[in-house]
C-alpha cells in the first residue's frame, strides 16, 4: 500500500522476542498447540521407475481444454511474416512410420515437499527437428525463440537453440496414447527445463524474432527454468505417525541432464550422513534416480529425516529442506517427520 | 503457483470488535463476561484455490472454530465516564481436509490449532449522557499469535491449519450512539460506526498480503422485559476499496440474556453471515456468563 509505513515483524525466535520485550514480543512465545489427526501411512511397495500414465502428475495453468483430438491442429507460423509454414495433426503423427521411444523425466517447477510433482515415463515420438524435416519446414533465420500457444490459454517460450537439445514431439506414453490430461493428441518434451517449458495442447507455434515472456514467467517464475538438484521423499508422507519398527523410506532425485550419483540421509540434523540405496537408474539421460533406505527408530518420539543429493558434476542440493528461491525450482533435500508412537 | 503464500485466509472471526455500547462505564462500574463463540462453515476461502496449483481432490471440507474469551469493561475515571475495555480470546480452529497426495484417496485429516487470538483494548469516553447517549472509542487490536508458526513442524500439512487472524495491528476509532425508547416494555436502540486503520504492521507473519482499511459498523435493537433481555444485532465491516484479501461481512442474529442472580447473567446469541467476501460464509453462536457491578437495583 504506497504511502503507508509497513512493518514486517518477521517470525522471531525466543531470543529476539526477549530482546524486543512487551506485548508484541509475546506473540512468539505465548503458548500454542497444533495437532494433526491423519490415517497411518499405507504400506507401500517398491515405487516403479516408470510411472503409469494414470499416476503421472498433472499440472496446467488453466485446466484441461476441451480438445477434439481428431481435428486438433497445430499451426507453425513465422512470426516475422505471419505466414503459416505447416501444420501438424493427429493423423500426421500417427502416420510417421518410425517413431522412437525416449525415457524422460518431468518435474514441475513448483514441485516441493508439498507437491511431489515428478515422474518418469517412456515417450513415443520424434525430435521436433525431424518432424520439421518431414513437413519440409525450415526454421526462419531470424527466429530466436519458439513460442507456444496452447488451447488452454497457456503460452511459453524457449530459445531456438533448444531445437538441437533436442526437444521432442511425443504422442504416446508408456506405449499408450496420451490421455487428454497429458496433452492428447501430442505434446512437447523440452529436456533440461522444468515442466513449465513442456507445453501441451499447442495449437500455434511461432518462430519468433523477439523474446517472449510466458504465462508463469509473467508471475515471476524462472524463464530459464533449468533443473536444479533435488530430492523428494515419496513414501511415507512428510509427516507420518507410525508404530514402532522398521520403515522403508523411498524417494526420487533429479537434476535434469546432470545425473544424480549419490543420495544421502541424516536423522541428526546433518551431523552425520548415510548413503541411501539407489534403487532405479537408467542408461538414458535425463531420467530420475529412485532411492530408498530402511529406518528403524529407537523408540517412541519425533524423528526428522533429511536427504541431500550429489550429481555427476559435483552439484548438490542445498542443506535447507525448504530449498532456496522457489521460483527457480526446488533445490532442497526434503525433510520428513516421523512420530513414532 | 501464485506468489501468494499458500496459507488459508480464514481471518477468523469472532468477535470483529469489542462489544461495548454507548453507555460508558462510570468509575467503579464493571462488566465482565466469560464466553465461548462457535463458528461453522463449509464455505472456506482458500488462497490456493485460485492459484492454479494443488493436487486433485485436496481441499478443506469444513471449518469449526471456537473462541473462548474473557471480556471486561471498567470505568476508570472518577470525574467522567471513561471506560477501558479488554477482550482476550483463546482461539481454537479445527479443519477437516482431504488430500489424496498426503493421506490417500477417500481419507479425511483433521488439523486443530489452539492459540491466543487478537487482544483488543479500547478506551471509550462518553460525549453525551443525557437521554441520547453518544460516546467515542479507540480500539487497538494486537495479535497474540504468529501465523508463521501455525502448523510449524508439520511439513506440508501446515497448509491445512486455519490461521487465527490477519496478524496485523489495527487501530479502530468509533462513534457510538443510542438511547432508550419510552415504551411500556423497556426498549433501546444503539449503533456505531468507525474506521479501521490498517497499520500494515504484521506480527509474526512474513506475508506479501496487503489489507485495506474499512468501515466497521453495528446496530442493535433491544427489549428488556424484567430480568430477561432480547436483542437483534447486525454488525459488519465494509472495505473502503475493492481487494481480494480483506474480509468484508455483515452478520445478523438475535440474542437473549437473563439475569439469574443479582448481577450474574447468562447470555446466548446466534448469527449468520448474510454477506461474506474474502471469508467463509457461515453461522455462529455464542454463550457466556456475565457479571456486572453494580447490578440493577443495587445503585
Amino acid at each position: 500500500m504506497p504511502g503507508r509505513f509497513r512493518i514486517d515483524v518477521a517470525l522471531f525466535d525466543r531470543r529476539t522476542a526477549l530482546k524486543a520485550g512487551g506485548v508484541v514480543a509475546a506473540a512468539s512465545v505465548l503458548p500454542a498447540c497444533d495437532t494433526l489427526k491423519i490415517p497411518p501411512p499405507l504400506p507401500s511397495g517398491p515405487i516403479s521407475g516408470i510411472s503409469p500414465q494414470s499416476d503421472f502428475y498433472v499440472q496446467s495453468c488453466c485446466g484441461t481444454p476441451d480438445v477434439d483430438e481428431d481435428t486438433f491442429t497445430m499451426e507453425l507460423v513465422d512470426a516475422s511474416t505471419g505466414n503459416t509454414l505447416g501444420t501438424v495433426d493427429k493423423a500426421f503423427v500417427e502416420a510417421i512410420a518410425d517413431p522412437r521411444v525416449k525415457e524422460h523425466t518431468l518435474q514441475c517447477i513448483g514441485a516441493n515437499p508439498r507437491f511431489l510433482f515428478v515422474d518418469n515415463a517412456n515417450w513415443t515420438g520424434l525430435p521436433f527437428i525431424e518432424v520439421l524435416d518431414l513437413l519440409g519446414v525450415e526454421v526462419p533465420d531470424d527466429a530466436v525463440e519458439l513460442v507456444f500457444f496452447g488451447a488452454d490459454g497457456y503460452d511459453v517460450s524457449i530459445p531456438i537453440e533448444d531445437l538441437d537439445t533436442p526437444i521432442w514431439l511425443v504422442w504416446r506414453m508408456n506405449d499408450e496414447p496420451l490421455t487428454a490430461r497429458h496433452g492428447a493428441p501430442f505434446r512437447f518434451l523440452v529436456p533440461g527445463r522444468y515442466g513449465t517449458k513442456n507445453p501441451k495442447w499447442v495449437e500455434r507455434l511461432e518462430f519468433s524474432p523477439v523474446p517472449h515472456v510466458g504465462f508463469w514467467e509473467r508471475e515471476g517464475w524462472s524463464n530459464e527454468a533449468t533443473y536444479r538438484p533435488n530430492a523428494l521423499t515419496l513414501s511415507p508422507s512428510a509427516y507420518s505417525v507410525i508404530g514402532d519398527g522398521s520403515l522403508r523410506i523411498q524417494g526420487a532425485a533429479f537434476a535434469g541432464f546432470d545425473p544424480v550419483t549419490r543420495v544421502e540421509w541424516t536423522d541428526d540434523d546433518g551431523a552425520t550422513w548415510q548413503d541411501a540405496e539407489i534403487t532405479y537408474t537408467s542408461e538414458n539421460e535425463h531420467t530420475w534416480r529412485l532411492w530408498a533406505f530402511d529406518y528403524s527408530p529407537d523408540g517412541p518420539g519425533s524423528y526428522f529425516l533429511r536427504t541431500r543429493v550429489t550429481t555427476e558434476s559435483g552439484a548438490m542440493s542445498v542443506d535447507d529442506p525448504a530449498g532456496t528461491d522457489r521460483f527457480s525450482g526446488y533445490n532442497g533435500g526434503m525433510e520428513i517427520r516421523l512420530e513414532v508412537q | 503457483m501464485s506468489r501468494l503464500a499458500p496459507l488459508l485466509l480464514a481471518l477468523l472471526l469472532l468477535p470483529s470488535s469489542a462489544l461495548a455500547g454507548p453507555w460508558s462505564k462510570e468509575f467503579g462500574q464493571l462488566y465482565v463476561k466469560v464466553g465461548a463463540d462457535l463458528y461453522y462453515t463449509r464455505d472456506y476461502d482458500d488462497a490456493r484455490q485460485g492459484a492454479g496449483i494443488g493436487p486433485d481432490g485436496a481441499g478443506i471440507q469444513d471449518l469449526f472454530s471456537t473462541q473462548i474469551s474473557v471480556y471486561g469493561e471498567v470505568g476508570v475515571l472518577p470525574v467522567w465516564p471513561l471506560q477501558l475495555s479488554v477482550s482476550l480470546p483463546l482461539s481454537i480452529g479445527r479443519t477437516t481436509f482431504t488430500d489424496p497426495t498426503l493421506i490417500g484417496e477417500d481419507e479425511i485429516g483433521i488439523a486443530t490449532g489452539v492459540r491466543l487470538g487478537d487482544l483488543r483494548v479500547a478506551l471509550q469516553s462518553q460525549i453525551l449522557r443525557k437521554g441520547f447517549q453518544l460516546a467515542g472509542s479507540v480500539e487497538l487490536k494486537i495479535p497474540l499469535y504468529s501465523n508463521d508458526k501455525v502448523g510449524q513442524g508439520l511439513g506440508p500439512y501446515r497448509d491445512w491449519f486455519a490461521i487465527p487472524g490477519d496478524g496485523q495491528l489495527d487501530i479502530t476509532p468509533m462513534v457510538l450512539m443510542g438511547g432508550s425508547i419510552p415504551t411500556p416494555v423497556p426498549m433501546w436502540i444503539e449503533g456505531g460506526v468507525g474506521y479501521r486503520f490498517r497499520t500494515e504492521a504484521f506480527i509474526g507473519w512474513n506475508t506479501e498480503l496487503e489489507f485495506v482499511d474499512g468501515i466497521p459498523f453495528y446496530a442493535t435493537w433491544g427489549l428488556a422485559p424484567g430480568p430477561v433481555w432480547i436483542t437483534l444485532r447486525a454488525d459488519g465491516i465494509k472495505n473502503i476499496k475493492e481487494d481480494e484479501t480483506t474480509r468484508e461481512f455483515v452478520t445478523i442474529g438475535p440474542g437473549v440474556g437473563i439475569t439469574v442472580w443479582k448481577g450474574l447473567a447468562i447470555e446466548l446469541r446466534v448469527a449468520g453471515d448474510v454477506v461474506a467476501k474474502n471469508a467463509p460464509q457461515g453461522v455462529s453462536g455464542g454463550f457466556g456468563v456475565s457479571w456486572r457491578m453494580p447490578y440493577p437495583g443495587q445503585e
